[in-house]
């Protein structure tokens, strides 16, 4: 066993990284789980908007109600200067005109040029309100379509969306999502990097130093086989690689003062998988045998890269289609997929979760196999 | 008669179109040191590597300790150490766990591999840098702990594959001797080296090669005797008369003179008194005379007949 007793002394002298990474990692985590929104702060958390009424009619006053009961209705202005500067100082998040004519317009079905809008720049608010609006449009058009009056359809109306709303907060409520909280799932979010971090510059290094040219000659040249040799090395990486996969299971339970339950587990599974991913990538690249700060180059471009790319750092929902699809050929990204799922930022579906778990095991194995090659031909430059 | 430590019969080793061991063969007693000396690319750590059943070779066969050697020859293996020109320590290891570790692989026994460790530390004079990480000690002292971790399971046979390349002259000589010592101990050494004089210090008998090559092998008197010249004789002198060279050139025993750089440089092929004949003629000639050099043949010399090129590049 000297050979995994000496890993161990190495990576004791390699272990700075691994404590600094752990050490902001943790500590990140807590600041971000103490500042998460719940779900009762974001029901608190409205909109600021100003309605500029030009119809003034039931069906705008209506709608103006609607919107009322679910944000907070700012004292309009008919300064356009004030309004730009309201928005700019985001004193108000949206400004919307209802245009002269709304409720003509909607009863006869013309519901191409309704509102007009103001407000400083695409976001979350101007993208939430068109899609409200829409929304309202389209069912109190199904309304008066199956042949209600307008008073009656803009009331099914606001009654519909109340609903939906209730529907929408009753699916957030399950089970499945108080068992894999939002902080847990701020946790497993972040992992993916401080696995490819840590194992990249941890076991990475380790493995390098393990396998210098010169130190595998000396070995090469002993009576311990060189079959021995590689299996004590691939024995202590795994029990290296668990270990400090265990301590951040730990420190997940420590830092949010629980046990998983639940569907938890899918997300500890999905980490141990991606943990899997992110030591197959650090053989491949300790294979290639690259000089000190290439390493910790390449290592920093692969972690930050693929958590930029794969939604780790920036939600999936806001990453462009271009960004996405590179992502799909990285493991990263199906990692924040299956976790996505998880914290029911889209529904769960225990196939598609399989296929995530599964795409990502592909991608470990490609990773071996490629460090087998890469070994073979660095083998055969070495006795040439 | 001593036993054949290592045989090597017609070697062959082949890169694509390039030679590097062309019908290579050696045989190496117990207790001797042996010398493969040549210059650089003169196939030495190829032969090493061949025999270390590092590097598969072509042709012929390699026995260690009168076993055919492979890659599997575990207990062959068990009996030699290695020791390379590049420092194979690791940086993260202090002194001691480093011995230890290379140790380690050739004995399991923990309190037998303990009393290996400490010899070999007590060996190589590193009592008082145990502790210390590789980083820390002074280039003589990396060598020193190099050695140390190729000797600690103490080898029958050790290879030393030019040990000595960028060390100081204290070093040199500390490592020399301890390779005297260990051969003393009992071991037979194979020594490969470029530098001729390390070869002719501790090397009882020497092979050297060229180009793939044995051109020569035998004791180093036996190796000098191959060749004509047996004295050099350089005299610092102002540019003699060719009436006065001529004279010289006719001495008997001369068969080569030279002036160059205000020294004139006399070769001799046996004989005695060469010396003192060419200096009579010089003062006949009331030259003055500078300083005055007798010089035996080296290695170098008897490479550069051999092969009509320098043993030692220019670099070195």
């Amino acid at each position: 066993m000297q050979v995994f007793n000496t890993f161990f002394k190495v990576l004791k002298k390699k272990k700075t990284a691994l404590v600094i990474y752990t050490v902001i990692f943790l500590v990140i985590s807590f600041v971000l789980a103490s500042g998460s929104e719940t779900r009762d702060q974001f029901k608190e958390s409205k909109l600021k908007i100003m309605v500029i009424d030009e119809d003034a009619s039931a069906a705008s006053k209506a709608l103006t109600d609607l919107i009322g009961k679910k944000h907070t209705i700012k004292e309009k202005t008919s300064d356009d200067d004030e309004l730009t500067e309201k928005l700019y100082w985001t004193t108000i998040d949206y400004a919307l005109v209802i245009k002269s004519g709304y409720e003509s317009n909607l009863v006869s079905g013309s519901t191409d040029d309704l509102f007009g809008e103001y407000h400083v720049r695409e976001n979350y608010s101007t993208a939430y309100m068109t899609t409200v609006l829409g929304q309202y449009v389209k069912t109190a058009r199904a309304y008066l379509a199956a042949g209600k009056p307008l008073d009656e359809a803009l009331s099914a109306t606001a009654d519909t969306l109340s609903k939906d709303t209730e529907t929408i907060y009753y699916e957030k409520s399950d089970g499945s999502s108080e068992d894999y909280s939002n902080e847990f799932s701020t946790y497993f979010q972040y992992m993916p990097y401080i696995l490819l971090a840590v194992l990249m510059s941890v076991l990475g290094a380790v493995l390098t130093i393990m396998n210098r040219k010169d130190i595998r000659f000396r070995t090469d040249c002993s009576c311990t086989k060189p079959r021995s040799a590689t299996l004590q090395i691939f024995g202590a990486a795994v029990v290296m690689v668990l270990g400090i996969w265990l301590l951040y299971m730990v420190a997940g339970i420590f830092l949010y003062g629980g046990i998983y339950r639940g569907i938890a587990w899918l997300a500890v599974l999905n980490s141990l998988v991606f943990t899997i991913v992110a030591a197959s990538i650090s053989l491949f690249i300790a294979g290639l045998g690259l000089e000190e700060n290439v390493f910790t180059a390449i290592t920093i471009i692969v972690s930050l890269g693929m958590c930029f790319l794969c939604g780790i750092f920036v939600p999936l929902s806001v990453l462009g289609e271009g960004v996405k699809t590179a992502g799909r050929f990285l493991p990263g990204y199906w990692y924040v997929v299956a976790n996505d799922m998880l914290k029911g930022a889209e529904p769960f579906d225990a196939g598609k979760y399989a296929g995530c778990i599964g795409i990502q095991l592909g991608f470990a194995a490609a990773f071996v196999m490629l460090s087998l090659v890469v070994k073979k031909s660095r083998k055969r430059e070495t006795t040439a | 008669m001593a036993d054949t430590v290592v045989k090597i019969e017609n070697l062959v080793k082949r890169y694509k179109d390039l030679i590097a061991l062309d019908h290579l063969s050696l045989e190496i007693k117990e207790g001797e040191v042996f010398g493969l000396l040549g210059p650089n690319g003169s196939g030495k750590t190829t032969t090493i590597n061949c025999l270390l059943s590092l590097l598969a070779f072509d042709k012929g066969s390699i026995e260690i300790f009168g076993k055919e050697m492979t890659p599997t020859s575990y207990d062959i293996k068990r009996e030699i150490g290695i020791i390379m020109q590049n420092v194979a320590v690791f940086e993260e290891l202090t002194v001691y766990d480093n011995i230890d570790y290379f140790c380690g692989l050739y004995i399991t026994d923990k309190a037998e591999r303990k009393k290996c460790v400490e010899e070999a530390i007590k060996f190589v004079g590193l009592e008082d840098f145990t502790k210390f990480y590789p980083k820390k000690l002074s280039g003589g002292l990396l060598r020193r702990l190099n050695i140390a971790c190729g000797i600690a399971h103490k080898p029958k046979l050790i290879i030393l594959d030019e040990p000595t390349v960028a060390v100081d002259p204290q070093s040199r000589n500390k490592i020399l001797e301890g390779i005297q010592e260990l051969n003393r101990n009992g071991a037979t050494v194979i020594y490969t080296s470029h530098y001729m004089e390390e070869v002719e210090q501790i090397c009882t008998r020497i092979a050297i090669m060229d180009k793939g090559h044995k051109v020569a092998e035998g004791t180093k008197e036996e190796l000098k005797k191959m060749i004509k010249n047996t004295e050099t004789i350089s005299v610092e002198i102002a540019e003699p008369s060719e009436e006065i060279t001529k004279e010289i050139s006719e001495l008997p025993h001369v068969y080569k003179t030279e002036y160059a750089e205000d020294r004139l440089t006399v070769w001799c092929s046996g004989g005695k008194h060469n010396l003192i004949r060419v200096l009579g003629v010089l003062q006949k000639h009331d030259l003055h005379i500078g300083r005055v050099y007798s010089e035996l043949p080296t290695l170098n010399d008897v490479f550069l007949e051999i092969t009509g090129k320098a043993l030692r590049d220019k670099e070195d």
